[in-house]
Formats: C-alpha cells, sequence, structure tokens
C-alpha cells in the first residue's frame, strides 16, 4: 500500500528533523531559549518516529526508501547570529515539510475510515504546528536585529 | 533632649512582627517608629523596600533624615513597619552616596560636570544611533523608581529613541505575575486588597514566604490568627519558613514540582465537588481541558513526584475546598521556578473552579517582588505597552501614537519589546553597544555572573550606570549618574494592592545627585527628542506635570488614575486604581460583576501556548473570543532544565532574607540590618548535614556547572536533597578577588518561555567541606 511508503518517508522526515533540532541547540548554545526549546522539539519528533514505526507495523513493510531530507545537510553552514537566523530558517523548511506530512497522513486516514490513525495525526500534527510557529516567532523576533543592527 | 525624648516602637530586628493587636472586627492602629533622634517634621511618603508599600511619615531634622514613623491612617499598614522600612532609611545618609558624576578616562573613573557627562552620553546615542539603529541601544531599568519616572521613561525610549529593548530587574521577579493576570483575567492588575486578609476564612501561599517577604501583611495575618476566627494557612514550600510554621498544613515539595502539587489540590477540588459550576459555566472558559489534563494527578502520583505525602495533600485539598472563603498568594516560589507561568496559572484557576474572584475574603495575590514593579508594568516601562495596552492591538498602538503625537510606526510593535535576558544576550553578541542601567545591579543578580561580568567589560559597550551608590556593576561604567533616592524626591508609586502612595520630598539630595526624573529630562532635552509636529516629545517638567500626563495614559484603560490627583493623594490614606468618576476614592476589589477584561479590543494579550511561549494573534484570540470570561489554562508537569545528577547530586534554591533587600545597596548600609545578616551562608538539612559529616559553622564550597560559593553551614529544616543560599551577598563590602559569595554564581541563565523570568530557584549542584 502506497500508504505504509509515505509513512516510512514521514518517520525519516521526523527522525532526521529531530537530529536537525539537536544539532542547532548545541550550535546555539549561547541563545539559552533555542538550546533549550529545540532539545524540547527534538524529543516531541523522536516522539512521533516511535508512534510512526507502531503504524508502520500495521500498515506493511515499508518499501525502498525515498531521499531523505536535502534541506538538512545545509545547517551550520555560517556561524554567529546569522548563521543562527540561517538555521532557524531552514529548520523551518524541515518543520512545514513534515507538518505537510501529518496533513497528507491525516486526509488518507479520513479516506481510510482508520478512526485512530486520524486521531494519531492530529495529536502529533498539533505538535508539529508548534513547532513551526515558536520557529516563526523565533524568526520574527530576531531577524530585525540581526539583519538591521551591525555588530 | 535626653534619651527618652523620642520613643522608638521596638527592637524590630529583634522582634521582626512586634506586639500582636488581635483581630476584631477591625485591624487597629500600630503606629511604629524608628529615628535617632526627634525630627522637626514628619513629610508623607511610603516604603519602597518591599511590594507592601506602608505609608509612613519621614522624620527630618536640620535637612536630615532621621527615622520614620508609620503613618497611622494609612489602609495598607495602619502605623505599621518592618524591620527594612524601620532602618532602611539611614542607607540615604551614608557617606559613600555618589554625589559627582564620573566619567572613565584612561581606565579610571575620575570627576566630572553634569554638562560633561550628559554632553557624553548624548553624543555615544547620538552617534550610535546613526550608524547602527535605535536597536543598538538597551535600556536596562529597575523596580526601584517611582511612577512619572518611568512613564518620562517609557516616552523617551518608545516615542523617542524607538527602541523595542527596554525592560529592568522587574523581569527578574513579578514578569510571572504580570503574565499570569493577563492570562487569566485578559489584563495586568491585582484583584484583590490586602483588606480581603482581615476576612478570608482560608490563605493558601503558595512559594510565598511572606512572613520574610511582606513583614507588615505577615502581620495583619498574624492578627487574624491571634483573634476569635482565624483562618486557616496552607503553605507550599520546599523549607520551613517562618510562615510555614504557622501553617495548618505545610506542603513540603521537591524543587521544581509546584505544577504537580498543583494539579494534585485541583484534581481533588473536583473529585470532591469542591468547585463552583454556575460560576465556571458563566463566567470562565477553559474548564474541560483543566479537568482532563489533572485527572491523572492523583495524591500518590503526586507523591512520587514531589515528595508530599499524599495524605497531607488530602488534608490540604479538604480545607481549601470548603473554605466559605480563599484568598491565595504566590511569589518567587512559583516565579522563580520551573514552569513559572503554567504555575502561576493554576494559583488563579484554584481561584476560578472555586468562583472565589471579586468577592469580600476571596482572590488572588500574585505579588510583586519590588516597591514599584506594579509601575513599570502600567506605564510600560519594563516591556509592557502604557496603560495594560496589547503590542497587538493596532488600536492600542494607535491610542498612544495619538497622545504622545507620534507616527503609530515610531513605537517599536513589529515584536513585544525584547526582554532583559536577549538584551543582555544581544550586548554579549556585540549588536547592542550600549546599556542604559538604572538603580539595579546585574552584577549580583543576574543569574550566572561571570558571564554577566564579561559582558559588562566588553569593549564594544559603553555603560552608563545611573545610580545612587558605586555597586559592583557601577565599576564598570563609562559614565556614572549620581542619582537620589527615595525621600529625596516627590513621586508616586503603587502596591501590589493597586493602593497608590504619594512621596514627598522630604530632603536635597546629597552633592550633585539629581532624581532620576530630572536625569530623563535633560536626557530627552539634549537627544532633541520630538513629536511629529517637531514640538518637544516630552511636554511635562515636573513630577505633578508628569503625573497628570500619565493619568491621560490610563484613563478609560483597566488602571485608571485619572480621578487621582496630588492634592487627593496628599493626606490620604492610600488610593487603589481604578480611581474615576464612578469610583471617585477608589475600588477595592477588581471584577466584582464576574465580568473579566478578556474582550478581544480590551484585554492587553491574546494568550500564549505556555511551553513554548508562542504569542496567540488577534484572528486566532477572535475565533474563540472570551469576551468577558475569565481563562482557564490547564499544564502538564515538565522536569526542570537541569537536574541533579551524579556529578551535582543535589538541588540549590536561592532567596532572600527578612533583612536585606536585592544586592544590600540599601540594607547593607544600615547598621542594625547588616548586623542582623552579614554575611552569605548555605542553608543544609540534618540529613544532609549527617551524610556529608558538616556540622554547623563549617565552611562548604558549593560548585555548579556555573561558578561556586564558598560559606559556612546552617542547619534547617529544608527539604533534604535540596540547599539554600540567600542571593543578596554581592562583593561591593569585601575583597573583589575572588568570585565566591554570590548564589547568582551558581544560576542557570534559562527563564520562563511565556514570562522571560529566570529560573533562579532551582540548579544542580555538589557541596564539599572546605578544610
Amino acid at each position: 500500500m502506497g500508504i505504509s511508503n509515505y509513512i516510512s518517508y514521514l518517520q525519516r522526515s521526523e527522525e532526521e528533523l529531530a537530529k536537525a533540532f539537536k544539532d542547532v541547540s548545541k550550535e546555539h548554545m549561547r541563545e539559552p531559549d533555542v538550546y533549550e526549546m529545540c532539545r524540547l522539539f527534538a524529543s516531541w519528533s523522536l516522539d512521533h518516529v516511535q508512534n510512526l514505526a507502531a503504524m508502520l507495523s500495521r500498515y506493511g513493510k515499508e518499501k525502498e526508501n525515498e531521499p531523505g531530507q536535502m534541506v538538512y545537510s545545509l545547517l551550520g553552514r555560517t556561524t554567529g547570529s546569522l548563521g543562527l537566523l540561517g538555521d532557524l530558517r531552514l529548520l523551518w523548511v524541515m518543520t512545514n515539510e513534515v507538518k505537510l506530512g501529518w496533513i497528507i497522513l491525516q486526509q488518507c486516514s479520513k479516506a481510510l475510515q482508520d478512526e485512530k490513525l486520524k486521531l494519531a495525526c492530529v495529536q502529533f500534527g498539533s505538535q508539529t504546528i508548534r513547532q513551526t510557529e515558536w520557529l516563526t516567532m523565533k524568526i520574527k523576533h530576531s531577524a530585525p536585529q540581526i539583519l538591521t543592527v551591525p555588530l | 533632649m535626653g534619651k527618652q525624648a523620642y520613643q522608638n516602637s521596638r527592637d524590630s530586628i529583634k522582634d521582626v512582627w512586634g506586639k500582636r493587636t488581635p483581630y476584631h472586627q477591625h485591624w487597629t492602629v500600630r503606629v511604629d517608629k524608628q529615628v535617632t533622634e526627634e525630627p522637626d517634621e514628619w513629610i508623607q511618603s511610603a516604603c519602597v523596600l518591599c511590594s507592601n508599600g506602608c505609608g509612613l511619615d519621614i522624620g527630618v531634622k536640620d535637612g536630615r533624615i532621621v527615622g520614620v514613623r508609620g503613618r497611622a491612617e494609612d489602609k495598607v499598614n495602619l502605623g505599621r513597619l518592618g524591620p527594612k522600612g524601620l532602618h532602611g532609611w539611614v542607607a540615604n545618609n551614608s557617606p559613600d552616596r555618589l554625589t559627582k558624576p564620573l566619567i572613565r578616562r584612561n581606565g579610571h573613573l575620575e570627576e566630572a560636570t553634569w554638562d560633561e557627562a550628559m554632553t557624553l552620553m548624548t553624543l555615544k546615542t547620538k552617534e550610535l544611533v546613526e550608524k547602527y539603529g535605535a536597536g543598538a541601544i538597551g535600556i536596562y531599568t529597575s523596580g526601584q523608581l517611582f511612577l512619572e519616572e518611568y512613564y518620562t521613561l517609557a516616552v523617551i525610549t518608545k516615542a523617542g529613541l524607538g527602541t523595542p529593548h527596554t525592560d529592568g530587574n522587574t523581569r527578574l521577579c513579578t514578569a510571572t505575575a504580570d503574565a499570569a493576570l493577563k492570562i487569566s483575567f485578559g489584563t495586568d492588575g491585582q484583584p484583590s486588597c490586602y483588606a480581603d486578609i482581615d476576612i478570608t476564612d482560608c490563605i493558601l501561599l503558595v512559594g510565598h514566604n511572606v512572613a520574610s517577604q511582606q513583614t507588615v501583611l505577615w502581620m495583619r495575618i498574624l492578627d487574624r490568627l491571634a483573634g476569635p476566627n482565624p483562618p486557616k494557612i496552607i503553605v507550599i514550600d520546599p523549607r520551613n519558613t517562618f510562615t510555614a510554621a504557622k501553617a495548618d498544613v505545610h506542603l513540603r515539595l521537591k524543587p521544581g514540582t509546584n505544577i504537580a502539587v498543583l494539579n494534585g489540590l485541583i484534581h481533588l477540588l473536583i473529585k470532591n465537588g469542591n468547585i463552583d459550576e454556575d460560576f465556571i459555566q458563566n463566567n470562565t472558559v477553559g474548564f474541560k481541558e483543566l479537568e482532563k489534563q489533572t485527572a491523572k494527578w492523583t495524591p500518590e502520583l503526586v507523591e512520587k513526584v514531589s515528595a508530599v505525602p499524599a495524605d497531607l495533600l488530602i488534608k490540604a485539598a479538604k480545607i481549601i475546598g470548603t473554605a466559605k472563603t480563599l484568598l491565595s498568594t504566590a511569589l518567587q516560589g512559583v516565579y522563580q521556578s520551573m514552569q513559572a507561568t503554567a504555575a502561576a496559572l493554576q494559583v488563579n484557576n484554584i481561584q476560578l473552579i472555586r468562583g472565589m474572584i471579586g468577592k469580600p475574603g476571596c482572590g488572588v495575590y500574585q505579588m510583586n517582588g519590588q516597591p514599584t514593579s506594579q509601575n513599570t508594568r502600567e506605564c510600560g516601562a519594563n516591556g509592557d505597552f502604557a496603560g495594560f495596552r496589547n503590542w497587538q492591538n493596532k488600536k492600542h498602538i494607535k491610542e498612544l501614537a495619538k497622545l504622545w503625537n507620534v507616527e503609530p510606526s515610531k513605537i517599536p510593535h513589529w515584536q513585544p519589546s525584547t526582554h532583559a535576558m536577549q538584551i543582555w544576550r544581544y550586548a554579549e553578541e556585540g549588536s547592542i553597544k550600549m546599556m542604559w542601567i538604572q538603580a539595579t545591579n546585574p552584577a549580583v543578580s543576574l543569574p550566572g555572573l561571570e558571564r554577566i561580568r564579561k559582558i559588562l567589560q566588553k569593549e564594544n559597550l559603553f555603560l552608563v550606570v545611573q545610580d545612587a551608590f558605586l555597586t559592583e556593576t557601577a565599576k564598570y561604567a563609562d559614565i556614572i549618574l549620581p542619582a537620589a533616592l527615595w525621600g529625596e524626591k516627590t513621586g508616586c508609586f503603587t502596591n501590589a494592592d493597586r493602593t497608590v502612595h504619594i512621596s514627598h520630598k522630604a530632603v536635597e539630595p546629597p552633592g550633585e545627585a539629581r532624581s532620576d526624573l530630572d536625569i530623563f529630562f535633560d536626557f530627552a532635552h539634549r537627544m532633541d527628542l520630538k513629536d511629529k509636529d517637531g514640538a518637544p516629545l516630552v511636554k511635562w517638567r515636573t513630577p505633578e506635570e508628569t503625573f497628570e500626563a500619565w493619568k491621560q495614559c490610563s484613563k478609560g484603560r483597566p488602571c485608571d488614575y485619572s480621578g487621582m490627583s496630588y492634592e487627593k493623594l496628599s493626606g490620604s490614606p492610600g488610593i487603589q486604581w481604578p480611581c474615576k468618576e464612578e469610583y471617585p476614592n477608589g475600588k477595592e476589589r477588581l471584577y466584582t460583576d464576574g465580568i473579566f477584561n478578556t474582550g478581544y479590543d480590551i484585554c492587553e494579550t491574546f494568550g500564549y501556548d505556555i511551553i513554548t511561549g508562542v504569542e496567540r494573534n488577534k484572528k486566532q484570540y477572535k475565533a474563540n473570543d472570551p469576551g468577558g470570561r475569565a481563562v482557564i489554562v490547564a499544564a502538564d508537569y515538565e522536569t526542570p532544565h537541569e537536574e541533579p545528577d551524579d556529578k551535582y547530586p543535589l538541588w540549590l534554591t536561592t532567596g532572600r532574607s527578612v533583612y536585606h533587600f536585592h544586592t544590600r545597596t540599601k540594607t547593607g548600609r544600615s547598621k542594625a540590618l547588616n548586623d542582623a545578616a552579614p554575611d552569605v551562608f548555605v542553608e543544609i538539612s540534618h540529613e544532609d548535614a549527617h551524610s556529608y559529616g558538616i556540622e554547623e559553622g563549617d565552611m562548604i564550597k558549593v560548585v555548579s556547572r556555573r561558578g561556586s560559593v564558598k560559606a559556612p553551614a546552617r542547619i534547617a529544616d529544608v527539604i533534604p536533597g535540596t540547599i539554600f543560599i540567600p542571593f543578596h551577598y554581592g562583593y561591593w563590602d569585601k575583597d573583589q578577588s575572588e568570585h565566591e559569595r554570590a548564589a547568582n554564581e551558581l544560576t542557570l541563565p534559562v527563564w520562563d518561555p511565556v514570562s522571560k523570568q529566570p529560573h533562579f530557584k532551582y540548579a544542580a549542584v555538589n557541596m564539599t567541606k572546605v578544610s
């Protein structure tokens, strides 16, 4: 079934996202709120990974691997506050990709009349939405200082 | 005149709370007095050494302050004063007051004229703004100034300079009270009044050691306890404090577990049906989620997480649940802990689900840590927007723009004002190149002091410090502006139950010291700050004119001062806001009609995701507009950011002593107060003392990932596994080479996601005996 392929893709995306959050938290340890929040978000994404694994076992074995997130490799290229802004933007892209993934899966769950899957998508998808909201807020708050006030 | 010509009321060092006047139908007068000689005159004022704001008169003789006396008619204290109030004034006369401006030249601070200092300051400011923009300037103010100073500063920074980087040390003490009130009730503003203590059946104190922190409020409670119908007292605190000693039930919890205990209480209140279903239905939103969230918090789970015995929790919940009237209070044990805002909201929730807001004997005190911190929030000098306005509400911004006669776009509102810890981070990074620090001492009071010292020493950070003394922070300054203290200037301030007092100038400031207000006026004038028609932006030149300007700003908003005046406040027993046509003598309680300030066009915030701190926008809020109902917000338990582990196996918690205020800049200069609490100590439990082989008085070294402190041990009734260090002790009165005295050497630079208040109340440490 195509859906198992998709669940597997979403699982890998969440795994990569968790790793990205952890890396960004370490890279920007001097920004305490970034550090703490990225670690929290990494734990959410890892939790999603576990739950997606459980869903996979219900929908059958995964097929061949799709290519991973290209965006992840762009992280950490620049240092300092510009680097922070860049990393936050990339995280934003990755998180929105995952958000879309949950939307797609939720739609499928309706077509399949799978209430359990739908509820899972609502629960985990809402956490992904909260991740994106925080990233948007942090970017909005930091960008003016980073981009208009030179060091 | 002999020594007996004046009669001081008591030795408040030995007898902190003084003689009891048991409560029978009303609280009676007890005038406390402490003078060194009999004054020639008494000048009306109020105390500025805690957020109680006790009415007092300043005694003056030959142009000097010689003592204080409580005002018998003042509604806050009926004449009483605590040890800090009775002795703190001595600092005004200290010989080491700053009396001349100082400028750093060739590495040394040298005396200069006001003209030289202000010229350099404004030149530097203009230079930086031109080259880098207003975002290069940061203002770090204090909870120690007067209303008029805050309002002027707010206008200067928001409509003049246009920098979003304005905050103060109130971020460290009451940002959470502010946030919790806004989220639950729509706007800031304490719902109750101190008179509720006189009639309530039950007082729940959450992380609030009122016996040490607001001694006169505790006197009021003690007088009730000594009367015929004493209220029940429930205390939540990891230490067996003087407050806890009077509790009917003391819930002694592990650090970091406030949410567990509060959720546990709420769980039991709901289970036992001790809730006002009509009030919940008609006057609140969000109850269902609270019910869901607290369902799992059985007494057994609470005990597992917090170490509070299940049977004690049940006992406490029964008392809280069956009390006919209930008053809750919260302070730093909530605000400086993990999940600060979430926990403060649960305290509000307890009142809301019991329907106990806006009624006599009922309510909540989300306490303030400082005497005038209420005014920073009202005037918008701390990051809030003047008059409890909402930075996301375009209509509110337009109101301010019209009032100040500037374009709305001039007022920075593309983000909420930058909070203190972020301002310091920008300074660390280098984008903020000038910090103007006013009446506060971040070199001792911020978390993680080693890092703060590095920032203060930065080459490219231009530091202007405005203070009355050469504090640890001032030692790093490029310019020092000598400021006047309380008693040396006229102005008003507001306490934690909305009572406004006027403080008249009693004596001249020493030397060339000037009031903060005069310094702000001078700055605005030299910076040529104009409104959009080219007229001076700051249109007032005296404290009274400023007060009148503030009245206009507050009119129509919940914190309405429009019915007050200097004339009315002088000789008054204190006037609570709102004070307007409808309430010419002020209003005792808020929300008496069960209608809150949560309507989308009135509210000060659109609410938050309390785990991530993401603020909701207008569209989201309007979709579920509470429209006048209080907002109940549920929270699940999260483990603290740092927990004890193998290397750092103990919890550290920090706090205060009854004899000192902040970093002892004033109280350390009163011999009586300083002798009472001269130095730092580490409080450890009997159990830990036993396992570490530590005896009373042994020198201990406490280490965290940030730094270390050396202090003698004091064995006390604190929960095993936790140690306590008071945060007051910096370095101005001791050798500065070794930084091992201030508790904040050890603390974490992390903060609550909503209130941005730092987590001073927990850190992982280890301790060893120093031979």
